[in-house]
């Protein structure tokens, strides 16, 4: 029951991110006092700004914190946006819609097609939608396969370890630069192995 | 040099049979016209690649997705008369960062509140020679030069590496025309279903990068560091126990090492196989009853592991290869009879 009520005001908060749906005083409640929210919030925000090539720090997370915070103690409709439809039905299509983008899935496309002015520094804000299309449904979902559990924060320490000796030592992630150590740094804890000792 | 051949037939059998001279010329041009590339402009743009990578001054942002995940980064790199020096940064709330120079890789994980420092890749490789040539790897890959299309507004080269069996990946690469650095990049698994995929969508190229890009502004004083320890001497390595009993075809051995896990300060054995363009490693460690050990399979991302016990030792596989690939190494290490 719990996690049904969570998944629709999940989906309620992905039709926000994306100016679907109405900021409005029960979502501000929402992102103000559950962290879990907090953090879909703001990481739907910050993809959605780094493909649009928007200029995007951490402290831009900090100050979207804060003001997640500021809200716990005072709540108010912080966009206020044209509400096109009242009824749940409206809602709960809008939120299905967009689900995936705050499912962290949604978004990230990768066909370009030669349409980008070309500088110096350049950005995907131009993109047209057609040319983006949803990641997840052409990604392997390796979690439906086979589902393991989490390991401990001391093996995913020493697993670290040796995938930073891995990259380092080995002559063809060389090849790649950096690149290899994005898994180290996008990796959010979430299957592992059989059992461990 | 295709339609001379007509030339030499009777006007009326030339007209009656211009439908078979369209077919023949069709047949001719498909089967004996050389391709617009050859394996080595493949080489060619994967050499320039490999340079770039290590050479050149950006600061980018890009877009990383993997099963369900995606993930936002910031990527800064220089190169200069001192060598390189690269910081990759988490956009998302883990504040993850690794920073890499010359000597040393410090990987900042503020989710376990832990630094982790380990010693860098040997001096006097920079950049670091092309592993292989196309040729020796045809056999196990088949290699395409795609279109030309922008990524992050840059003109890239798009290359195609697809594996030939199932114990490894392939690749789809977009390399910038003009600088050589990669720009996109999707793993496949052997069957091509998309494993990861790794995208600019803002780059910037510079002369010259400030030293305060490259510090970090994560690190505090709750944070417990761990640091590797000095490389075990070589006399006193004992890594000639142990026999690897499988491995895919055209893996060899790389490089053999010995060194000390920064998490614990046990000595740890490590072997490199590679067939060129992808790596397995072998981590050998001795088994105590204190400490957590990988057993079965793990995945971060595209690379897998897998771990389990051998003989009062635990052996751990960690490479970019398929599951299958990675657990049959595993199974297959032994330790030699004396």
């Amino acid at each position: 029951m719990v996690k049904q009520m969570d998944e629709r005001q999940s989906e309620n908060l992905s039709a926000v991110s994306d100016g679907e749906a109405v900021y409005d005083d029960v979502m501000s409640r929402l992102v103000a006092t559950n962290t879990d929210f907090q953090k879909q919030w703001n990481h739907a925000h910050l993809v959605r700004d780094v493909m649009r090539g928007h200029k995007v720090t951490r402290d831009a997370m900090t100050l979207s914190q804060r003001v997640s915070m500021a809200l716990e103690s005072e709540v108010t409709v912080l966009s206020p946006k044209k509400r096109f439809g009242s009824s749940d039905t409206i809602k709960q299509a809008g939120g299905f819609a967009i689900a995936a983008t705050i499912a962290v899935v949604a978004v990230l496309t990768v066909q370009q097609r030669g349409l980008l002015p070309q500088s110096e520094t350049t950005n995907i804000a131009s993109i047209p939608s057609t040319i983006t299309r949803p990641v997840s449904r052409d990604i392997q979902n390796v979690a439906t396969k086979q589902k393991l559990p989490r390991v401990s924060v001391a093996v995913e320490r020493k697993l670290n370890s040796y995938i930073v000796n891995h990259n380092e030592y080995s002559a063809t992630s060389k090849m790649q630069g950096m690149l290899p150590y994005v898994r180290i740094v996008g990796y959010v804890p979430t299957r592992r192995v059989a059992n461990e000792k | 040099m295709f339609v001379l051949w007509v030339m030499y037939l009777p006007d009326g059998l030339r007209m009656k049979n211009s439908f078979i001279f369209v077919v023949i010329n069709v047949v001719l041009f498909t089967f004996f016209t050389p391709s617009a590339w050859s394996a080595e402009d493949v080489r060619v743009w994967l050499k320039k690649m490999q340079h770039a990578a290590h050479m050149v001054n950006y600061d980018g942002t890009f877009v990383y997705s993997r099963e369900d995940q995606l993930s936002a980064m910031r990527l800064i790199h220089r190169a200069d008369k001192e060598g390189e020096q690269e910081r990759l940064i988490s956009l998302d709330s883990t504040g993850r960062e690794v920073i890499r120079d010359n000597s040393k890789v410090i990987c900042i994980l503020p989710d376990s509140k832990a630094v982790v420092v380990e010693k860098g890749r040997p001096a006097g490789q920079f950049p670091p020679p092309f592993p292989e040539s196309i040729q020796k790897l045809e056999k196990y890959y088949k290699f395409t030069l795609a279109n030309q299309e922008k990524v992050a507004g840059q003109l890239a080269q798009e290359i195609h590496i697809k594996p030939k069996d199932e114990y490894r990946y392939g690749h789809r690469l977009w390399v910038d025309v003009k600088t050589g650095l990669l720009l996109q990049k999707y793993l496949l698994s052997d069957t091509g279903v998309p494993l990861e995929k790794f995208m600019f969508t803002q780059i910037k190229y510079m002369d010259h990068i400030p030293d305060a890009l490259l510090r970090s502004e994560s690190m505090g004083k709750e944070y417990t560091w761990y640091e590797a320890d000095e490389e075990i001497p070589e006399q006193k390595q004992k890594t000639h126990h142990w026999n690897v009993g499988w491995l895919p075809d055209g893996f060899k051995q790389d490089m053999q090492r010995a060194h000390k896990l920064p998490a614990n300060g046990n000595a740890l054995e490590h072997m490199v196989f590679s067939d060129g363009l992808s790596s397995i490693s072998i981590f050998i460690e001795k088994h105590t009853e204190n400490d957590s050990h990988l057993i079965g399979g793990s995945n971060m991302g595209a690379v897998n592991a897998h771990g389990h016990h051998v003989d009062g030792f635990n052996v751990t596989v960690v490479g970019e290869a398929p599951q299958a690939a990675i657990r049959r190494v595993c199974k297959s290490v032994s330790k030699k009879n004396k």
